[in-house]
């Protein structure tokens, strides 16, 4: 399986990795630290898996994708499996942090699709797009309101590119990643509670998903880890906002 | 200062955490704030306080969890310091490959396991855990990174194998392992009626199989037990430990579970079917060297006082008489131990200065805390040190500086090697504030 995993240096995404380099796959891997990137690199590779490239980047800016997915295409092929697994989560809503926050999490990896889904698109080949959304991109909330709505760009985007490929019969996958409250470098100055995960298992879920979808299975649209949010989130979706309004959160 | 839920696996609470620093990449830059002392943590499986620094920061190792490079044909493995036995095991045994010293649990770190110079069933055999580090990368305060060996800058190596993290971080370590024909131990399992017996018997059997260990019965008079001896061998048993305990108790109930009547019945029945079972079987890694890693937080059933590991080495010469009187003193004040292990130790070079095993007899056991316990412990404090013999700081959080003076030779020439940075609350206790 050839995975390339954009935002390697997410605590998900190398828990994920790790689960795929023992089924042997072959990665592409890009973050901002060429140091981080080495040293996860050599992990993969003890643990079974095969590095095939990376490259130290940033991925927030539009700009450099051009350039990071022709080196993917030389240096891994055309990947099988594409993993977005990169944001940011601010400190605050201050007016300096909006535009880059958005940006992060939601035009960027937009953008980053795009472009990855016209090339896997050209291979008339099944491909699957896994991105990471959020919980938080469900509903607008008093906290991290900005975040809910870069969060909610994206889940919304990829709702529309997932029935697009449906219609065009494409055989591209696209699945909405929504991790509930998550332990994690992001998340390292909350205090955690019975419902917090993991990064571990996060990870461990999103490597299942790809393995699953290997081995011919069908995935959902939207895929909530863990599973359990998938009902929190389908009754917070159904208050009415007038109610909803009082609660805090 | 924050409050804590970080506590020794004993149950030993610290109260107060100056900062935790969790490092996530080696190669970032390691910055400690000052003002306060630190010490390096690992998965947190030490019994006593060697693992804790009341009032001082910790720094959380266990996302330095990366493997580096395997080499599948020579046996050595280069890792990060907070990878965990479990999963070495679990990556090379496939290979044909296995830890060349493991203590009863794999839940530790390669840190932790090369700071406490950690033992198994085969010391007599393969020695400690040290014996088999071929080099290590240390993060001092002063912001350098040193690379250790027996080779290159010998004198720190020394000191950080058993140094309990007061010479630095440990970034990485590079061990060698030992090739194993399967992952099957043949087991020999016969009981034995006292502590001479023990002794006679053991001093036939380390001669002929690699793995000795004995469990025995403390609440009897006599010390019957259980001796088991084992070998690797070209067997079918084939499982691979799993990474994670089957089970795990899932919270402290409020009185302890393992004490008084239970811990009587227990031990005669344990007895008895081990009795049924003298004889050879093979068995695989899991339940010969990890039995109690199938239940995840055994150490919860101890309820919320927790419990006390009493472990200490005293020389053959003293240990006929050391042995059944610390065991005697706990029987007359009502206090057993679930756990009873004795083992010797051979006669090898110190890995490190401050390496816990000697040549002689080892016991360990684990006793709930209650109010007739802290007598006992002092006697046995006294007893040891008499006897020229030392506890084990893993386990240690009840013996006196006089006897971790006596007890540990190499303390003078070690305190050279400490970072100035670096703290434990073990080391408070049994130095006080010199260094």
């Amino acid at each position: 399986m050839k995975v390339a995993v954009f935002g390697a240096t997410s605590a998900m995404a190398m828990a994920a990795c790790r689960k795929w380099a023992e089924s042997k796959a072959e990665f592409f891997l890009v973050a901002r630290q060429g140091s981080r990137l080495d040293e996860i690199a050599a992990d993969l590779m003890t643990r079974g898996g095969v590095v095939k490239g990376s490259v130290a980047q940033d991925l927030a800016d539009p700009a450099n994708h051009e350039a990071i997915l022709r080196l993917m295409e030389r240096e891994l092929g055309v990947p099988d499996v594409v993993l977005v697994a990169y944001g940011v989560l601010p400190e605050s809503n201050d007016l300096s942090l909006i535009e880059r926050a958005v940006q992060v999490n939601g035009t960027s990896p937009i953008m980053l699709i795009e472009a990855l889904k016209d090339r896997l698109l050209a291979e008339h080949r099944k491909g699957l797009i896994l991105a990471i959304s959020s919980v938080a991109g469900v509903r607008g909330k008093a906290s991290n309101y900005v975040y809910c709505a870069a969060k909610g760009l994206l889940s919304r985007y990829l709702e529309g590119l997932r029935h697009a490929m449906q219609q065009k019969h494409a055989p591209l996958t696209i699945v909405d990643v929504r991790p509930g409250f998550t332990d994690s470098p992001m998340t390292a100055g909350f205090p955690k509670g019975p419902l917090w995960a993991s990064a571990a298992m996060v990870g461990g879920g999103i490597a299942d998903l790809a393995n699953r979808w290997q081995a011919g299975a069908s995935l959902p649209g939207v895929k909530y880890i863990p599973g359990y949010w998938r009902w929190i989130m389908l009754a917070i979706r159904h208050v009415p906002d007038f109610i909803f309004r009082k609660m805090a959160m | 200062m924050q409050e804590t839920r970080y506590r020794s696996w004993g149950g030993i609470q610290q109260k107060l955490l100056a900062q935790i620093v969790t490092p996530r990449f080696r190669h970032d830059s390691l910055d400690l704030p000052a003002g306060m002392k630190w010490l390096p943590r690992g998965n947190g499986r030490s019994y006593g306080d060697c693992a804790l620094n009341e009032g001082g920061g910790l720094i959380d190792m266990r996302q330095l969890d990366r493997f580096i490079a395997f080499d599948a044909e020579s046996g050595l493995l280069k890792v990060e310091s907070g990878v965990l036995l479990s999963e070495i095991v679990n990556l090379v045994v496939p290979h044909g490959w296995f830890l060349p010293v493991t203590p009863g649990t794999k839940f530790i770190t390669i840190g932790g396991a090369i700071a406490n110079d950690v033992h198994g069933k085969d010391h007599h055999a393969n020695g400690t855990f040290g014996e088999w580090v071929r080099n290590l990368e240390l993060w001092r305060s002063n912001g350098t990174v040193r690379n250790c060996s027996l080779a290159v800058e010998p004198e720190l190596f020394r000191a950080t194998i058993g140094g309990m993290g007061l010479t630095g971080v440990i970034l990485t370590a590079t061990i060698q392992l030992r090739r194993i024909p399967s992952p099957t131990i043949r087991c020999h399992t016969r009981c034995f009626q006292s502590f001479d017996d023990f002794l006679a018997l053991d001093s036939e059997e380390r001669m002929r199989h690699e793995m000795t260990v004995a469990w025995f019965d403390c609440l009897t008079e006599r010390t019957r037990g259980v001796y088991m001896a084992g070998d690797f061998v070209a067997g079918d048993v084939r499982d691979v430990p799993p990474l994670h305990p089957a089970f795990s108790v899932p919270m402290t109930p409020p009185v302890s579970v393992l004490s008084g009547p239970t811990l009587g019945l227990f031990n005669t029945a344990y007895f008895h079917a081990s009795k049924r079972k003298e004889g050879v079987v093979d068995t695989g890694i899991e339940p010969y060297f990890y039995p109690l890693d199938r239940v995840g937080h055994w150490n919860r059933l101890y309820g919320p006082r927790g419990f006390v590991q009493l472990q200490f080495v005293v020389p053959f010469a003293a240990a006929n008489e050391v042995v059944p009187d610390v065991l005697g003193r706990l029987r007359k004040a009502g206090l057993g131990s679930f756990l009873a292990v004795v083992k010797t130790f051979g006669q090898r070079q110190q890995a490190g200065l401050m390496s816990f095993p000697m040549e002689g007899v080892t016991l360990a056991l684990d006793l709930p805390r209650a109010p007739a316990l802290a007598p006992v412990l002092a006697h046995a404090d006294r007893a040891v040190r008499e006897a020229n013999g030392r506890f084990y700081a893993a386990k240690d959080c009840y013996s006196s500086p006089e006897s971790f003076r006596a007890g540990y030779p190499g303390l003078e020439q070690f305190k050279q090697h400490m970072d100035p940075a670096f703290s434990s609350s073990l080391w408070l206790r049994l130095n006080g504030d010199s260094q």
